[in-house]
This record gives structure tokens, sequence and C-alpha cells, in this order.
């Protein structure tokens, strides 16, 4: 408890004493991390592949890259999102200077996740000091390859002079004594029912949270559309990083008529991409532990295998699996499955996807696959959901200016890009009057007259 | 649980799509128009009776400013509900991002009892604007306008997807069972806590409106008299009981000496020799909040006014001085017509005791020096910010209005309650056509793909030493 309290009041020392206000600071710290990513590429790379057996070019492309990007677009931005906004003016504030101040929070707390362990804690990471906060990261201790070397490189290459930022690593007890301190904004990424527990925690410091959840992200495949390419791209986002990423597409809805193509397409898909032995390919990862490992293969029970199904409990391996005709009461379609089991769910229209999906809880991501535009139009319409891509997945939570984040039970908030810079930050409302011009003033006072007011 | 019906027939309407097309809401924002416009002679009255609202005062803060947030809306709310579309990356050029504003579903707001119109009605504009079913929880402190809105506002807006609830505590806590999809609560730090609590059971996001004591530092150099009136308007605007009154003054003791006679004539200019006598000075609400109110001129010494009248709720417009920091009216926040004055040796005093108390949802400085009233806009933390003036930043519908830390999390006005009552949707159309660009990022993976990936997709640095 005491150390906790320490760090934390360490911290928040150091973001009183101004330190972390000018741009110039904070381009430092920025510049600082886009250095570490780049002298310690080997030793980051080698902490995923030993988390997730994830392969050089594929960790790469989804966590390094992403950080890369995130960095550049903050270094860049950064003096235009920091600039105090003016805004409209009324008749009685004509004189005065009115505008949106943007200011740091204070001290904030990054809780990361373990699928995408490096990204996950580094993207919030920039916002918050981009936003000029003292931060406290703490990453997921399941991916603890990762863990130990954030720990390690974070105090390597941040401000050394003082206690801006620290790292926090550990389980369950360390994290819950975290959550006891008073922190002015958390970012959590990981599941709903732990997503509670922080908000709850939050909520006694009246701390304003982001939470990045997950839940069911239902992929719709019209009749009409280029089968080949959708189930191309829907491979890809289902099967990478073994099935563990949260915009993945969880399960499909599509027409009876059509589930064997689709069966056909992504087998043949899964061919191309893993060869004929997934788990030879070096581009096939593992699930993450034994306790994953277990869950997802209890969501096989019963189930009609179309493809796939073979597991090896030594190296946490799962074989790319679809399911078919799948009931939706059945457990796989309960929970995030989070695991590379596709499960194909018979609707017999468009009508009958939408009502499927609005009877479940607010999914993080949303997909639907369709040459006709004005059913796109109805399914975005008619749904609610974190974001969405239409006519392929995943690539909604890499356009730099669009919000990530969940609604309902799949979260709360955004960032990424400049989301991430108003997240962290707060905005001040600012009017700056003139002690003279009392006499525009003298309609307000009180003894009030009815011509007056109706000026 | 007692309101599951009325949350249940709620969420039924707001997945029918109803309130989603924008002739809805344009339509109920209008009538909601009709009832300040229909109903204005009754409201004067309702907050009359309820805290002693001079009419001017009333139609100023409970029907004029609701208006202006009414047409503010009812102007822009087209181009608001517009997808708002963004920049893309090369690889992207040729499909559509956008951000969608898509409506929460049931949304609960919860007002309280000193400005009981303005409080509901301003965050239900947005709730409404955003399209959304509302539950309005009215305060029940405010009797009188309770029931004016429970009895008279369901007429005027569709019955399927908006309703009034009545009660008080018991009553809130068994509505806080229910799940709803958004919870906009104004009122007290500690029951925002209880609310947020009860929303993290549901994971429900909140907007929190909350309070603190918002402090007033008055430099050496300015013009006193104007001073004294703006600061006096706003402290004692609706008997002090404003969320974003300044709730005490800092200056010099050389200050306060010129203050308190600029403060008297100003409190008998608004309000003449006997502010009880007085059509445009307010009572406060209740005879608990009285006594409370009433305990804290124990603090320090009365130098102006210190009247009290418990049959009327009335208490005289007060300023207290030889105030110390420990004393009970600068442990909560005031709520009355009581300003007291804390000396301190200068600005950097004044700075670093309003940095060692919570941050307040306003700060006000008042110099004739610019650079005075900029240093403590940038060295201290606050909701809001307004120099040389009190409560008028709140007016402007261009700024966003909400508090930081205990004062609360969350803004709304204008704008800012669309965006505070829509979840901003990232979405990307792209085409089924150009897979084979899409290559590069299918395994099997390799060196020569990710070269593509990286080229096609970075965002690259414009300016290398912008700064430094």
């Amino acid at each position: 408890m005491e150390r906790m309290q320490q760090i934390v009041g360490r911290a928040r020392a150091a973001f009183n004493s101004g330190r972390s206000r000018p741009l110039e600071f904070r381009i430092q710290q920025l510049k600082a991390l886009e250095r570490m990513v780049q002298e310690k590429e080997k030793e980051i790379l080698a902490a995923l592949k030993a988390d997730l057996h994830k392969s050089g070019p594929n960790a790469y492309s989804h966590e390094i890259l992403g950080v890369l990007r995130e960095l550049a677009l903050a270094m860049e931005k950064l003096p235009s999102w920091a600039a105090p906004q003016p805004v409209r003016n009324d008749l009685l504030t004509m004189r005065d200077e009115a505008y949106i101040g943007y200011e740091p929070l204070g001290v904030v707390l990054v809780i990361g996740a373990w699928n995408y362990p490096f990204v996950l804690v580094m993207q919030p990471l920039i916002g918050a000091i981009a936003a000029g906060n003292a931060v406290v990261v703490k990453p997921s201790e399941v991916s603890e390859n990762t863990a130990k070397l954030v720990a390690e490189l974070l105090p390597q290459y941040l401000d050394k002079e003082s206690d801006l930022y620290a790292v926090v690593t550990g389980g369950v007890p360390e994290t819950t004594e975290l959550l006891t301190q008073r922190f002015d904004h958390i970012l959590y990424t990981g599941n709903t029912a732990v997503g509670k527990i922080v908000m709850a925690a939050a909520a006694k410091h009246l701390t304003p949270v982001t939470l990045e959840l997950g839940g069911k992200s239902p992929c719709y495949i019209d009749k009409d559309c280029d089968l080949a390419v959708a189930c191309r791209r829907i491979t890809w986002g289902k099967y990478m990083n073994c099935g563990q990423t949260c915009i993945a597409p969880d399960y499909i809805l599509c027409d009876p008529s059509i589930q064997s193509q689709v069966v056909e397409n992504i087998k043949a898909t899964l061919k191309e991409f893993y060869g004929e032995d997934v788990k030879s390919s070096p581009d096939y990862e593992r699930i993450i532990n034994q306790r994953h490992f277990k869950r997802v293969k209890s969501l096989l029970e019963g189930q009609k295998i179309a493809h796939g199904g073979e597991t090896d409990e030594a190296s946490c391996f799962i074989a790319p699996t679809i399911l078919t005709d799948v009931s939706p009461e059945s457990k796989v379609m309960e929970e995030e499955i989070f695991g590379p089991v596709l499960p194909i769910v018979s609707v017999k229209s468009v009508e009958e996807a939408i009502e499927f999906i609005n009877r479940r809880e607010k999914p993080l991501a949303l997909y639907v696959f369709s040459n006709n535009k004005q059913l796109i139009r109805r399914v975005i319409s008619e749904t609610s959901s974190g974001g969405m891509t239409a006519n392929d997945v995943i690539m909604h939570c890499v356009v730099p200016d669009l919000p990530f984040g969940g609604v309902g039970h799949s979260g709360m908030g955004a960032y990424l890009g400049r989301h991430s810079f108003e997240t962290f930050s707060h905005r001040r409302a600012c009017l700056i009057k003139d002690l003279r011009w009392e006499v525009v003033h003298k309609v307000r006072y009180p003894p009030g007259s009815m011509e007056m007011m109706h000026l | 649980n007692p309101f599951a019906g009325l949350v249940s027939h709620l969420r039924t309407s707001w997945l029918s799509g109803k309130t989603r097309p924008m002739e809805y809401r344009m339509a109920q924002l209008e009538a909601l128009g009709h009832f300040l416009d229909d109903k204005k002679q009754q409201i004067l009255e309702a907050t009359a009776s309820d805290l002693g609202k001079a009419p001017f005062e009333a139609e100023l803060s409970e029907i004029l400013l609701c208006k202006n947030e009414l047409h503010e809306t009812l102007n822009n709310l087209s181009r608001w509900m517009k997808d708002e579309q963004v920049d893309r990356t090369m690889a992207m050029q040729l499909d559509s991002a956008f951000i969608r504003k898509d409506p929460y579903g049931v949304v609960l707001i919860i007002a309280p009892w000193n400005y009981p119109i303005q409080l509901f009605l301003v965050p239900l504009i947005g709730a409404i604007a955003a399209g959304n079913c509302v539950i309005v929880k009215p305060s029940e402190v405010s009797k009188n306008t309770e029931r004016l809105v429970a009895e008279v506002l369901p007429s005027y807006l569709d019955k399927d997807c908006f309703a009034v609830v009545t009660g008080g505590v018991p009553e809130t806590t068994r509505l806080l069972e229910n799940k709803f999809d958004y919870i906009f609560f104004t009122g007290t730090s500690s029951v925002g806590r209880i609310i947020m609590t009860a929303a993290a059971k549901h994971l429900t996001p909140v907007t929190l409106e909350l309070g603190g004591k918002n402090p007033c530092y008055v430099a050496d150099t300015c013009d006193v008299t104007n001073v004294a009136r703006r600061v006096a308007w706003g402290r004692f605007f609706n008997a002090g009981q404003t969320c974003i009154a300044p709730d005490y003054l800092l200056c010099t003791i050389e200050m306060q000496e010129k203050l308190l006679p600029a403060l008297h004539k100003a409190i008998n200019d608004f309000y003449g020799p006997n502010p009880r006598e007085s059509p445009d000075f307010g009572r406060i609400v209740s005879d608990k909040q009285f006594q409370r109110v009433q305990r804290l001129l124990g603090s320090g010494r009365v130098a102006l006014g210190g009247q009290t009248d418990e049959a009327e709720r009335y208490i005289a417009p007060t300023v207290l001085v030889d105030v110390q920091p420990s004393d009970p009216i600068m442990q909560e926040e005031i709520f009355g017509p009581i300003l007291p004055i804390v000396i301190v040796a200068n600005m950097d005093e004044a700075i670093d005791f309003i940095n060692s108390r919570e941050r307040p949802l306003a700060v006000y400085a008042f110099s004739s020096k610019d650079k005075v009233v900029n240093q403590v806009l940038e060295r201290t933390s606050s909701g809001g910010f307004c120099g040389n003036d009190t409560l008028m930043h709140v007016t402007l519908p261009s700024l966003p209005f909400g508090g930081i830390g205990n004062s609360g999390l969350g803004t709304h006005h204008g704008k800012f309650s669309f965006d505070t009552f829509s979840h901003h949707r990232g979405c990307l159309k792209r085409g089924m056509g150009r897979e084979p660009l899409n290559g590069p990022r299918y395994p099997p993976y390799s060196q020569q793909k990710f070269g593509v990936i990286r080229a096609t997709s970075k965002v690259t640095r414009k300016n290398d030493c912008t700064l430094l």
C-alpha cells in the first residue's frame, strides 16, 4: 500500500512542479520514446515472440508500426492540439476574449492488456505525455516478457530527473492496491468484468475513466458480395494473433445458402496464409497461456467443426477453426471468443441480422460485407457499436483521426491520435473580460426591470 | 424494481428507432420551446415559491438561458448530426472514413433544486438533440417546480420516449438499479460518487456537474467599484445558491479596506437599504439548507449584513472578515449569500492557497493588469475561468461547461451537450475491389511485404525540429 502511495505521490509532486507542461519537454519525451522503439526494436520483438509466438514482420506491423505512427502524429500535431481554441462570442461578450484552453489533468494511470502488450501500453502513454500529464503505467502481467521489458526500458528513456513517469508491475493484488490511489484519469484496456471494478474504484475519487473493453463483434456477410475477397479479409482479421484481438470479427452471420461457400473460401485462404501445416507456419501465433487455452478449447464442445479443431496443450496451439450451424444459445455465442474459433450463425435476412445484433450487448466493432451500399447504410444506422468497418475488418482502427473506443459493455471514451490528446486533457472554458465598460453590465444588475430583460 | 417497466418501455421505443430522425428531434425540441413560452408564468411562480426567485432572475436563468440553448441547438442540429469526414492515409484514399454520431439509448438526467428548470432542461435539450429517450428526475427539494414539471412537461413530449420521475433519495436509489445508457447528474460531489458507483455496475458513462469552493482573487490594482459590483452580483444572485458563484474572496488587507465600502454600495444599489424588502433578492430553498448556511455565519466577523429570518428563510447579503482557512465556512461550499474574505499577502500566496485545495468549478481573478489575470489562469486548475467578472463564462454556448476533479467530469452546453449525449463511432467504408492492394498485409509475412505496408501507412514528419 505504502509503495503505491509513494509512487503516485511522487508522480503528483512532480506534476505539480509544472515540469511536464512545456511543449518542448513533452516533445523531448516523445522523441525519447521514438529512440527507444528504434534502438530496442530487437528486444521488443523478442519479448513479443516469447509472449505470443509472434513473428518478426507481424509483430513489427501490428505493434511497433502503430507506436511509431502515434509518436510521429503527436510530435507533429502537438502545437496545434495544445493551442487555445477561440470560440464564438455573443453580444454581451463582444469585447472579451473567450477560448477553450487545453490543460493536463494531472496523474494518469494506464493499465495495459496482454494481447497487444506493447502497443496497448505505449499508445495511451504517448497521448498522456503529449497532453502534459505524469503517467503511471501498469503493463499486463500475463504477457510477462513484455511487461518486464517495458519496466526496464521506460525509466531508461523517459525523464530521469523526475518521478513523472513510473512503471508498476504485478498482478491482481498490485493492481487492486494501485486502484485505491487517486488518479486524474484512468485508461484501462481489458475485459468487461474488470472494467466495472476499475470504474467503481475510480468513482471513489471521481476519476474520469476510459475503458477499452470487448464483446462479440459480429460480421454480417450479405449474399450480394464478392465472397472470395470478403472471406480473405475476414480470415486475416479473425486469425491474426491467434484470434486474440479485441476487434476481431467474433462470429459470422449469413444466409444458410452461402454457409458452405464461406467455409470453403476461408479454408482456401487459410491454406494460402499458413500453408498445409499451420502448426509449423512461423506466422501463426499461440494462445497466451494454459488458462485461456482451456477456455477456448471448451467452446468447441458439442459444436459442428467444419474445419480445424486440432489442439496441442503443451504449446497452447489451437488450429484455425470454423464452426457451422451454431446455436445462438451455445457457450461459444455467450462470451467473447478471443481465440481462433469462428462460429457461423444462420440468419435469413439483414433484418434478422440487425435484430440479432441489437438483442445483444453493444460490441466494440461491427462488420458488414456487401456490394449493396444501401444495405451497408442501413446496418450502420440501425445498430450501435464502438466502431465499424464495411467490406473489411480491423481497419477502422488504423485511420489516424477516427476515435477508437467502445460503447455500452464494450467500453466508454476513446483514444488514438487527437482523441488521445483530448481524453487526457481538461478543456477549460476561459473568458477574459475588461474591468472597464461597466455600462454594458448595468442591464444585468438589480433592481431588475422587465424592459431591460427584453432588450 | 418499481421503475423496470418504465425503463423497459422507453428502451423498446428506443429500439424502434423512433427518436433518430432529425425531424422527430426538432419537433420534440420545438415542443420544449412551447413549454417555456406557454408555462412561463407558472415557472416564474413555482421558482418564486421554491426559492423566492426574483422574476428578473427567474426569467434570465430559467427561461432566457434555456431558450438560447434551444435556439442554438435548433439552428445547428442538422450540421451537428452530419457524419464528420476525417483525413485518410495514402492507402485509404478511395475509402470513406467518418465519425457517426449515434444516440446512446435511454438517458437519465438527475437535476438539482437551485436552477430547477435550467438544470434539467439544458441537458434534456442535448439528450433529445442527440436522439435519445430520456427520463428526467427533477429535485424533490424544489417541490413546486417538481410538481409543475411532473404534471405539465410530459404532455408536451412524446410519452413513449420521455418521462418524468419524481421522488427523493429512496426513489432515486431504486431508479439507479436500472441500466441506463447515459447518466447526467448535477449536484454535490458526495452524491456524485454514489451515482458513479451505481453507474459502474452497468458500465454506464456519466457526466457529473458537481461543485466546490470557487475562489475569487482581487488584486491590488483594479477598479474597486466595478469589481465590487460584479462580485456582489455573482455572489448574491439566487441568494448565493449557484454552483459557479464566487464562494470566497482572496485579497490583501489594503484591498479589503477599499472593497468593503464598495461592496456595501453595490449591495445597496442592488437591493436597497433593506434587502429583505427587495423583490430582487431570493430566499434559501429549505429549512435544512437555511440552518446549514446560518451556522456558517459564526465564522470570522460580520462586516456587512448578517441578518436572518428563519420564517422566511431569509439570510441577508453578508460579507465576513477575519476569516481563517480553518474556519467552518472554509470547509464546505457555502451555497448561500455569504462572502468570506480571506487575507493573503500577494498573488503568489493566493495561487498557493487555491492550489492547496480541491479543484473548483470556477476560478475568478480581478485585476486591471492582464499579466495578473493570466498568471492566476495559468497557475491554477478549475472547470472554467473568468477574468474580471463572475458567472459569465457559462452564458456562452460556445464554451464547454464542466468541472475537474471533485468539481466534476464531462461537459455540456451548446454543441458540447450534443457531443456528450452521442457516441462518436469511428466508421470506415471500403470497396471490395483492389484486393491486390491488401496483399502485403496477409501472411506468409516477408520483409518485402512489410516494406510496402510501412511505405503506404506511415505518417511522415514534416518538420524535424519544429520546437527545439
